[in-house]
């Protein structure tokens, strides 16, 4: 078996069932289980075929070396990183997020929602998976129980706002057929708001489309719905509901760094001077606000396993990710795109504006997005790009990849760790200065490559 | 509506990881170790620091002389 095709920086992922099959799923269970040396491990999955067949594996794995599996069946990831935290037990959530069909794959965390990643027990686990490969566990089966802890969950996700001051505001949620269409209407349920649900049924081949809101195409149906129906605000889930992105009455999509400045407002609000952690990709408006609202604005690396040790050194009270996830230290710091959401409803609710009003304040910059190049050697071209950068005295930080500090623009280039890709962010002042910029920076790229 | 026995077994202290005494008449967690109490509020165990009570001693008496109360992780 292959398990370097799999094992991820932050997960396991592969197509089923030629890279990830139950024999797999089974040896990996076993593994964990080892690793966590816990009594037990919450277990939950998403709405992919095979997660029934390969979590029940899994938890077989796991029995054989003494661990006892509580299931609480079909979830988001968000709801099993709850899970995880409130029980202080270690996770497995099988899921392969926004992926296409033919893949699955399995999130873990340690006790209390702590991260799992490549430099925190993911080569570890991968190195015993690939013992228990070869020689299963064959120890006693300890327990197995169903758990629903769905009240629990909606009662955190609601300890997020103030319900109460909720008005009637028409959502449109696209769920794209993903765990959306279960855990909405969940915590929506008594609210009022009027919620009107696109592809709302659990299928796991994404008849629709894809579960990838990053992805503008996947947007357009629910562009189309929010115009048509006059909603206030659009949500665009991610096929395990663990990322939220929102679309305001326009039907134009709310940046992951401005949904980081409005939820980083609000919080400052609740806890003044707390500290707020971004990830250096993120726009430069949100250390801005941060700052305005009298918080501590922590830069950090990208990766959710950057940004949840980052808050447990800070005690920040929030952390925001472009790439649309959002960790709260109430939430055992882990990431809740439904707990965003609630956040921004309350503010939407309490105000006379409208979201793209409200969001206003919070676009400053005109950004690039992420523009990947691929070339033969990232590292190298990184390297060269910052000598001559250091020539020209340009300012140059190393914290992830390289960030060039213009003044009035910056961008940053980040190798992949997977693919022979560098992936650029330029933001600058304006639509027009940026194409300049960005022109410039990719040529550079091209010619030291 | 007292705490389903499964979900108890399960319940320790997000702060110190250990025990917590189950008083169902009065719709608490406490933790002895720490003087601290969680509340039960519709059958929903509210775990988190921020909203855990401190409890003086007079009170921390009646938790654990209830004879209703019994320790998480030992239910039947």
């Amino acid at each position: 078996m292959d398990t370097t095709k799999i094992f991820k920086a932050y997960d396991i992922r592969g197509t089923y069932p030629d890279q990830l099959d139950e024999r797999v799923a089974e040896a990996v269970g076993s593994a964990f289980g080892t690793f966590v040396n816990a009594p037990r491990i919450v277990m939950a999955r998403d709405m992919r075929a095979s997660g029934e067949s390969l979590s029940a594996a899994f938890a077989k794995g796991a029995r054989a070396v003494g661990v006892e599996i509580v299931d609480l069946g079909l979830a988001s990831t968000d709801f099993l990183y709850f899970a995880s935290g409130y029980l202080g037990a270690p996770g497995a959530m099988f899921t392969a997020s926004h992926n296409p069909a033919a893949y699955n794959g399995i999130k873990l965390t340690l006790a209390g929602a702590k991260p799992v990643g490549v430099e925190s027990g993911l080569v570890e686990i991968e190195a015993l998976t690939n013992q228990f490969y070869e020689v299963p566990a064959t120890g006693e089966l300890a327990e197995y129980a169903t758990l629903d802890l769905t009240n629990e969950w909606v009662t955190h996700v609601h300890s997020f706002a103030d319900v109460s001051t909720f008005r009637p505001l028409k959502i449109v949620a696209d769920t794209a057929n993903g765990m959306g269409g279960l855990v909405a209407p969940l915590v929506f349920e008594g609210l009022p708001f009027e919620l009107d649900i696109l592809y709302g049924e659990l299928d796991g081949t994404f008849p629709n489309h894809p579960a990838d809101p990053l992805n503008p195409e996947n947007l357009v149906d629910l562009q189309a719905r929010i115009l048509a129906t006059g909603a206030d605000v659009g949500l665009a889930f991610d096929g395990d509901a663990d990322r939220v992105f929102l679309i305001d009455e326009l039907g134009q999509p709310v940046s992951g760094s401005t949904t980081t400045a409005m939820v980083a407002a609000v919080m400052l609000e609740r806890h003044p001077g707390a500290t707020v952690l971004y990830n250096l990709i993120c726009s430069r408006s949100v250390p801005e606000v941060i700052t305005e609202s009298g918080g501590v604005p922590v830069r950090t690396r990208v990766g959710h396993s950057y940004i949840k040790q980052t808050m447990a050194e800070t005690g920040a009270v929030f952390g925001g990710e472009h790439s649309g996830h959002y960790y709260y230290h109430d939430n055992y710091r882990a990431d809740s795109g439904i707990i965003t959401a609630f956040v921004v409803l309350e503010l939407l609710s309490q105000s006379d504006l409208t979201l793209s009003q409200l969001a206003k304040p919070f676009q400053r910059y005109a950004s690039s997005g992420e523009i990947n190049t691929e070339v033969t050697s990232p590292a190298h071209t990184v390297e060269r790009v910052r000598e001559r950068l250091g020539r020209a005295g340009v300012a140059v930080d190393l914290l992830d990849g390289l960030t060039a500090d213009y003044g009035a623009w910056w961008f940053n280039l980040r190798p992949s760790n997977t693919e022979p890709l560098l992936r650029l962010n330029v933001e600058a002042p304006d639509e027009e200065s940026l194409r300049g910029h960005v022109a410039d920076v990719v040529a550079m790229i091209k010619e030291l490559s | 509506m007292p705490l389903d026995n499964f979900l108890l077994n399960l319940l320790e202290d997000p702060v110190d990881h250990g025990k917590l005494l189950y008083v169902p008449s009065q719709d608490v967690l406490y933790n002895p170790r720490l003087r601290v109490a969680y509340e039960v509020r519709d059958s929903i165990p509210v775990m988190l620091p921020d909203e855990a009570r401190q409890v003086e001693e007079d009170e921390a008496r009646t938790f654990e002389e209830d004879p209703g109360a019994r320790l998480t992780g030992e239910a039947d």
